[in-house]
């Protein structure tokens, strides 16, 4: 059925075009032959008017001259002779009508009263002409003349020709096509019928046939061709369709679990405690958000947009564009502490804005998801925490600072005591010498037995104090710090100390000792009461042996003395270093109790530590380590 | 641009148009000039070939005065037009044109013409009686209008020659003796 519509449609356009272009030659052609004919023929009524106004002006110059005006109107009315002119007029010089014809039943009134400028004019209906009569170079007056204007009637009568000869010829293209077009529509016919009965049967097998070798003839190769084409196609089609239908199931059951998956996140979204938001990625909140609006009173309108923003403290504010800011283009996560309008508690409380860039499968950022959570008690409680810790140091300082003052107070009472206890001793050690010199012959055995006591006592006492005086010095001495060769130190000190010895002779073992930095005189001090010590304390055995060694740590040295000598109980280890203490009997080993606290002591004042190793009978390691200082150059 | 000039000059010119109020005289003394426009002189009539038409007024002082205003600086073809009067007892034959006034008598007339006869002179009078006695041009008055006769036997006899469209504005034109 559509076939044969577009089938009518294309003859109709055929013969369309046909008739058209004939029209518009024959249109083209009449227009121009029309507008030359009309041309021509206003020229030549000009010619004519002209040529007549020259004779009558010239013949009607005498009467003119001579005021002859009955000889004028009897010149004028020589126009009688001519139809076509239906008015004529003579002027003096002056402009004053002379003599006058008008055609029998034409208006007398039509003339000009008076003459204008020499010229022909043209009108829709009639030609004018206006010009002068001159004899002998004298000008006598003007002459006038109208004559008809056939023109328009012309013109009509030369396109009724021009409709008739028009009329004739599109009647002889019509024919003429409607014949020619068949033998050009015919294979196109064919065509359509077997495209026609392709649509309705699906019968792909169908095949135009080849009637001729020009365009409708490639027409046809073309149109069989794609018939080819498409039977294949169907073909294909069929088993990508019956993939497809596989592929849609598969998808179906995926969609399923993802929208499993979608209600499951938005549960979890609504079972957790923190306000939940998302943002495009300007940071624009376009969605509802219950949670948010519930904890700050905000409705819809407020938060939307920016509007969020406003919810917190106007001194955060700033805090939150930077981060915004941040994120926006790092595209990173950020997390910032910021005060909140909370509408239950009726003020701002503490919250945790946290936001995580939503990214698609190109990286490119598609939103914001982030979340609000209220970290206001924690927030307190920390403050608290802080708030009390500072009191704490606070009182420990003080506590401290009483500490040193009761120290420093002890000192000096103990320096002062030292000090008194001296002078009333150096009496009892100089009045016993004196009466052991000059009484010695009134004192029988036992009562120079009992002065040796007394003086050794009294000397005992004076060394007690003298150690006593050292030890309280110790905190009040300022301290000379310098590089120290210990190699030598300990070496020269023990040099020394075994020139006094009168005990048996140990085997000493020395070892490599690194330089330290501190002051010289006390170090020497270290030494030699320590030396002392092993000396002393090995001083019993059978084969006596001392010791002397160092480690080094990356940020101290360690030094140490050994001795086999008798050693300590481990247990008391914590009392070595009091002043005072002493783990064994004056009458076993002399020695005041002070050595080792000064150790302690001047060790300590460097910044390092001591402490000692060992076991009754089986002899001592004391330790003693000091920091390293860069400054020290080779060390 | 010439003809502008002449129209300048024409409307400066007062009396030359019909005008309502010009007199007799000087509508005489505008045909005697206008004639010679439509009149052909035998070429032996002149001198040279630019040699000065010269017109004669006999009688007629009215019309000489206007004549000679009127015709001052105009040419008639290349030749320049120049006004004389004169006295019947001049020698007349060397005029182109003589006009005899009314005040003339017969006599005087007869005379003045007779002198001019076979002589290449147009002779102009004015009254019924001119022709009669042998002018070539005539004026008379018709209904209140100035008209002129013309007799083409005297106009022979002094080998003129009429332009036939003067004679078409002719009241009368003579053509036997």
């Amino acid at each position: 059925m559509t076939g044969t519509v577009r089938f009518t449609s294309i003859r109709l356009k055929l013969i369309l075009l046909v008739m058209s272009v004939t029209f518009l030659a024959l249109v083209v052609e009449g227009v121009a032959t029309a507008y030359n004919d009309w041309s021509r023929y206003r020229d030549s009524l000009r010619t004519q008017l002209i040529t007549l106004a020259d004779i009558i002006s010239r013949a009607s110059a005498p009467a003119l001259s001579f005021n002859d005006a009955k000889t004028a109107s009897e010149t004028l009315a020589v126009l009688g002779g001519a139809p076509k002119v239906h008015a004529a007029a003579l002027y003096t010089a002056k402009g004053e009508l002379f003599a006058r014809y008008v055609m029998p039943g034409r208006d007398e009134q039509a003339l000009p009263r008076f003459p204008e400028t020499d010229g022909v004019r043209l009108t829709a209906d009639s030609v004018i002409v206006f010009q002068r009569v001159v004899d002998n170079n004298e000008i006598l007056g003007s002459l006038y003349l109208e004559m008809d204007n056939d023109q328009t009637e012309r013109l009509l009568s030369s396109v009724a020709i021009l409709a008739t000869v028009m009329a004739a010829a599109m009647l002889i293209a019509l024919l003429l096509s409607t014949r020619l077009q068949r033998s050009v529509i015919q294979p196109l016919l064919s065509v359509a019928g077997v495209a026609q009965r392709v649509v309705d049967t699906r019968d792909f097998s169908l095949r135009a046939p080849l009637t001729s070798e020009d365009e409708t003839g490639a027409l046809v190769r073309a149109f069989n061709a794609m018939l080819d084409e498409i039977e294949q196609r169907a073909v294909e089609l069929e088993s990508v369709n019956r993939s497809l239908e596989h592929e849609i199931a598969d998808r179906r059951s995926a969609q399923g679990a993802l929208q499993l998956s979608e209600r499951r996140s938005l549960s979890l979204v609504s079972a957790i405690a923190a306000v939940t938001w998302v943002a495009d990625r300007h940071g624009a909140w376009n969605g509802d958000s219950p949670a948010w609006a519930e904890y700050t009173g905000q409705r819809a309108a407020d938060y939307q947009g920016l509007g969020w923003r406003n919810a917190f403290h106007d001194d955060d504010r700033l805090i939150i564009n930077i981060a915004w800011e941040r994120a926006l283009v790092e595209e990173a996560p950020f997390e910032i502490d910021v005060r909140l309008w909370n509408r239950e508690s009726a003020g701002y409380r503490f919250v945790s804005l946290r936001a995580v860039p939503s990214k698609d499968a190109e990286g490119t950022l598609e939103e914001w998801v982030g979340s609000i959570s209220d970290i206001h008690d924690r927030r307190l409680a920390e403050e608290e925490v802080r708030m009390l810790n500072a009191e704490l140091e606070q009182r420990v300082k003080v506590r401290t600072e009483q500490l040193e003052e009761a120290n420093r107070e002890l000192e000096s009472f103990s320096y002062s005591v030292s000090h008194d206890l001296r002078s009333p001793v150096r009496a009892v050690s100089g009045f016993s010498k004196i009466l052991a010199n000059e009484h010695a012959q009134q004192l029988d055995s036992e009562g120079h037995r009992l002065l040796g006591v007394i003086q050794s006592e009294a000397a005992r006492m004076g060394a007690l104090i003298d150690d006593l005086l050292a030890f309280s010095r110790m905190g009040r001495k300022a301290m000379q710090p310098a590089v120290v060769d210990m190699q030598t130190l300990s070496n020269s000190t023990l040099q020394s100390l075994l020139l006094q010895h009168n005990g048996s002779v140990p085997e000493l073992r020395v070892g490599s000792l690194p330089q330290a930095w501190g002051d010289r005189s006390l170090l020497a001090q270290v030494w030699s009461n320590l030396l002392a010590n092993a000396l002393k304390f090995s001083g019993k055995v059978d084969k006596p042996a001392v010791e002397i060694g160092a480690i080094s740590e990356d940020d101290e040295h360690i030094y140490f003395v050994r001795d086999n000598g008798a050693g300590f109980d481990p247990r008391y280890k914590a009392k070595l270093f009091g002043v005072f203490q002493r783990l064994h009997d004056a009458s076993e080993f002399t020695g005041t109790g002070v050595g080792l606290a000064l150790v302690q002591r001047i060790v300590t004042r460097h910044g390092g530590r001591v402490w000692a190793d060992g076991a009754v009978g089986k002899g001592a390691t004391f330790y003693f380590t000091l920091p390293r200082k860069e400054e020290n150059g080779n060390d | 641009m010439r003809r502008v000039l002449i129209v300048m000059i024409l409307l400066c010119i007062p009396g030359l148009g019909w005008g309502q109020e010009a007199s007799e005289q000087q509508v005489k003394a505008a045909f005697l000039y206008k004639f010679t426009g439509y009149v052909e002189w035998p070429p032996a009539a002149f001198a040279q070939a630019d040699s000065p038409l010269v017109i004669g007024v006999l009688d007629g002082d009215e019309v000489a005065q206007d004549l000679t205003r009127m015709v001052s600086g105009r040419r008639v073809g290349n030749r320049l037009l120049q006004v004389r009067r004169v006295d019947a007892s001049d020698s007349l034959t060397d005029l182109h044109v003589l006009f005899i006034g009314r005040a003339a008598s017969t006599s005087r007339l007869g005379k003045a013409l007779a002198a001019v006869r076979g002589s290449s002179v147009l002779t102009v009078s004015d009254g019924e009686e001119g022709l009669a006695a042998g002018s070539i041009i005539g004026f008379l008055v018709v209904d209140q209008q100035m008209r002129f006769q013309v007799s083409l036997p005297a106009a022979n006899r002094n080998a003129l020659k009429i332009s036939s469209r003067l004679l078409s504005v002719a009241y009368q034109v003579v053509t036997e003796p």
